[in-house]
């Protein structure tokens, strides 16, 4: 009974393992080292394309057989489940995308800003060049006044 | 307007400004240029959040911070030193100021204020000072431009103008008070920049020649009043020591010499050797040909004015004032030259930021003398052609050290009257000051000719404002192409700082800003908008064991331990200059 009690436990801890290393469609992970992408899950089909190490690739599908769809920017093809590791933990990913998305809102406020601003420069650029303009409209007008009082 | 007034003595006949040559006319013209500077202003300072370089002016603020009791010796021991004069006028502003960024607005305001000050000034050194050429001479390019930093060279423009109006005033009524706040001020400009000793210098030769002219017995007191300003000096050098073993305690010896005058005795001695006296000589070359192609050539006429009144045959007087304007001229571009004695970087070779301060005063001689009516057309034309060919000469002598040492890098904000020509996608530096020579050469010919054919009539008046709307113009371009990033760099460093505000509400978590063994100096920025927080500096490579997890790590965006830093911390942000490292808590 403790023993049927200990690999239950055992079995649910590697399940949990398990879990987080199961390659499931929609997650992202990153090769191991250079790998070629086959047009099938085969070895001996054509080879589409080759990956280098540490490029991170979105799964298309759950892992069959130790093969996976995987996607890389335009590229889709079949590797190897073995060439895969992690390419983060989920906490890490997670961090990572919160980092991404204040990243985000900063660019927006900047953005904002970069706005007001350069429509505070058109302002002030119309009436200095207004100003100016008036000094020239100024001296005109005084010089045809003197050149008629003369 | 009161006519020129002549005094003459038993032993010297002298030409004396009247010291209150011309009452500024508060005329429309006036109200209009007063206006201009304010919308120059508010197109400036609400744009601006920060240092445009960090190094200088986190200088000049620190002096500042400490007499308003906040220590940044950390952060300042990471540049040389810089002298505390200005930061004399920074401090009530900084203490006033909520935070670092109303400070530094606030700061900018008042160098628009001081160069309103300057255009009325300007206007009572002189007689036949119109409006329009104290515009032309305060709206001058470089002064708009530093007009938007806290820079000093607002500061010591008008200080070489109170200057010269106290130097005019005393060689018109002899009175003894304002020998002695010329003096005041003569000490107070070289305490806001070592390089106006110049300005010193030729302040007291002009003053013992004047006496030596005029009356033998004044020697007394002039030498009296010397001795009472070397002794101000040296507890000014005193107070200066003091401070900067507090502000720059953590500065190494070598990089606090580099702007004081230690660091300076090197380039003496290279100077004697056959090499360095070729490139002082190319140094030299290089000033005043910036002179020149900065001011339209302008300047060249008012030193060639300056000349004929303390030495032409013409006139049997000696003009003290003049002899002040061409001593303190000459003693700038010397300094400059020896300052920028060594092959640096393009700029370097005219370097015009060390000697533009006497610009605006020979701005206006050489308008005055350009609208001489005794000016023939020939002379015109022959002194125009010897001008181009000696600015041609010296654009090849700058040429020759180009060519020779292949310098690269350019700083376009120590040569602001002809750094609007750079492109920086298609710069070669030969190439670049050919570009400055052929431009300056077609501006000096239409801005020269024009003054002079225009004369004093109403339309010289009219085209001394197209000079201002050129310089104004040229101004424009030279702050969008080096001021608006460096703004949009110190807008993004606001961000960082509200994080850190917004993750250090109780301010108990420190912050540290590791240099990774580079320096990239921008901290300042940081510093100085969050003045409450202390930030500490740590000089070695970032090591996890000296830091708590709770506090906060700032690096430069560019550095290298942002890959092993990424791995230590929960969370970063890169923004501006920085980026920031910090772990979640609860």
């Amino acid at each position: 009974m403790c023993a049927l009690i200990i690999l239950c436990v055992m079995g649910e801890s590697v399940c949990a393992a398990a879990a987080e290393d199961e390659k499931k469609a929609n997650t992202v992970w990153q090769t191991t080292s250079d790998v070629e992408l086959h047009e099938s899950p085969d070895a001996a089909s054509a080879v589409t394309d080759v990956l280098s190490g540490g490029t991170p690739v979105m799964l298309r599908e759950d892992e069959k057989e130790g093969w996976c769809l995987v996607m890389y920017q335009d590229i889709t093809g079949y590797l190897q489940s073995g060439s895969l590791e992690l390419l983060g933990s989920q906490t890490g990913l997670d961090s990572e995308f919160q980092d991404i998305k204040e990243a985000g809102r900063l660019s927006f406020q900047e953005a904002e800003a970069v706005k007001e601003r350069i429509e505070a420069e058109r302002i002030w650029g119309a009436v200095i060049v207004v100003l100016v303009t008036a000094i020239f409209g100024v001296g005109i007008l005084s010089a045809l006044k003197r050149n008629k009082s003369v | 307007m009161r006519s020129l007034q002549n005094k003459q003595t038993s032993h010297c006949k002298q030409t004396i400004p009247v010291w209150c040559a011309a009452t500024p006319e508060l005329s429309v013209y006036s109200v209009m240029f007063v206006l201009l500077m304010f919308c120059m202003a508010c197109h400036g300072i609400s744009k601006s959040y920060g240092f445009y370089f960090p190094a200088d002016e986190f200088g000049y603020w620190s002096f500042a911070a400490r007499l308003a009791g906040y220590d940044w010796s950390d952060i300042a021991s990471l540049s040389s030193y810089y002298s505390y004069g200005y930061s004399l006028v920074l401090f009530p502003v900084f203490a006033l100021a909520e935070n670092g960024i109303a400070a530094y607005r606030a700061a900018l305001a008042v160098n628009y204020v001081m160069l309103a000050a300057c255009y009325f000034l300007i206007q009572r050194v002189e007689k036949n000072i119109s409006p329009f050429s104290a515009a032309v001479a305060v709206f001058y390019p470089t002064w708009l431009f530093y007009a938007g930093t806290t820079f000093a060279e607002i500061l010591l423009v008008l200080l070489y103008v109170v200057i010269c109006l106290l130097l005019c005033a005393y060689l018109r009524t002899g009175r003894k008070y304002f020998m002695a706040l010329l003096f005041g001020a003569m000490l107070y400009m070289y305490f806001v920049h070592m390089r106006a000793i110049g300005v010193l210098g030729s302040g007291i030769v002009t003053l013992l020649v004047y006496d030596l002219c005029r009356d033998r017995r004044r020697v007394r007191y002039t030498l009296m009043l010397l001795l009472c300003t070397a002794a101000v000096a040296v507890a000014g050098t005193l107070v200066k020591n003091e401070w900067t073993s507090v502000v720059y305690s953590g500065t190494s010896d070598g990089l606090q010499r580099v702007n004081d005058y230690a660091g300076q005795a090197e380039k003496l001695l290279y100077l004697f050797t056959a090499e360095g006296m070729r490139n002082f000589v190319i140094s030299v070359a290089g000033k005043l040909l910036y002179l020149g192609l900065a001011s339209f050539g302008i300047a060249y006429f008012g030193i060639a004015y300056a000349v004929i009144q303390v030495f032409g045959k013409k006139s049997e007087r000696m003009n003290c004032f003049y002899l002040f304007v061409l001593l303190s001229t000459l003693a700038a571009v010397l300094i400059s030259a020896v300052y920028t004695i060594y092959p640096g970087r393009v700029d370097t070779l005219a370097y015009g930021r060390y000697q533009e301060y006497v610009v605006p005063i020979l701005l206006t001689a050489g308008i005055k003398s350009l609208r001489e009516k005794s000016v023939s057309a020939r002379k015109m034309a022959r002194s125009i052609l010897i001008l181009l060919a000696l600015e041609a000469v010296m654009t090849w002598l700058v040429t020759v050290s180009l060519r020779a040492y292949g310098q690269t890098d350019f700083f376009g904000n120590t040569i602001c009257g002809i750094s609007w020509l750079y492109n920086p996608e298609r710069f070669e530096p030969v190439s670049f000051y050919c570009l400055a020579y052929g431009t300056g050469a077609v501006l000096t010919v239409l801005a020269c000719v024009g003054i002079w054919w225009t004369g004093r009539k109403k339309a010289g008046e009219l085209f001394l404002m197209l000079l201002v709307a050129l310089q104004i113009a040229v101004s424009m371009r030279l702050s969008a192409m080096y001021l608006d990033d460096a703004r949009l760099g110190c807008f993004r460093d606001t961000m960082i700082m509200e994080k850190i505000q917004e993750i250090n509400t109780e301010n108990t978590r420190e912050v540290y800003y590791s240099t990774g063994g580079e320096n990239f100096g921008n901290i300042g920025i940081l510093q100085f908008m969050m003045r409450d927080t202390k930030i500490h500096i740590i000089k070695e490579n970032y090591s996890v064991a000296n830091q708590r997890a709770e506090d906060l790590l700032l690096t430069d965006y560019r550095s290298s331990q942002a890959v092993v830093l990424k791995e230590v911390y929960d969370r970063h942000l890169t923004c501006g200059h920085f980026t920031l490292f910090y772990n979640e808590t609860e």
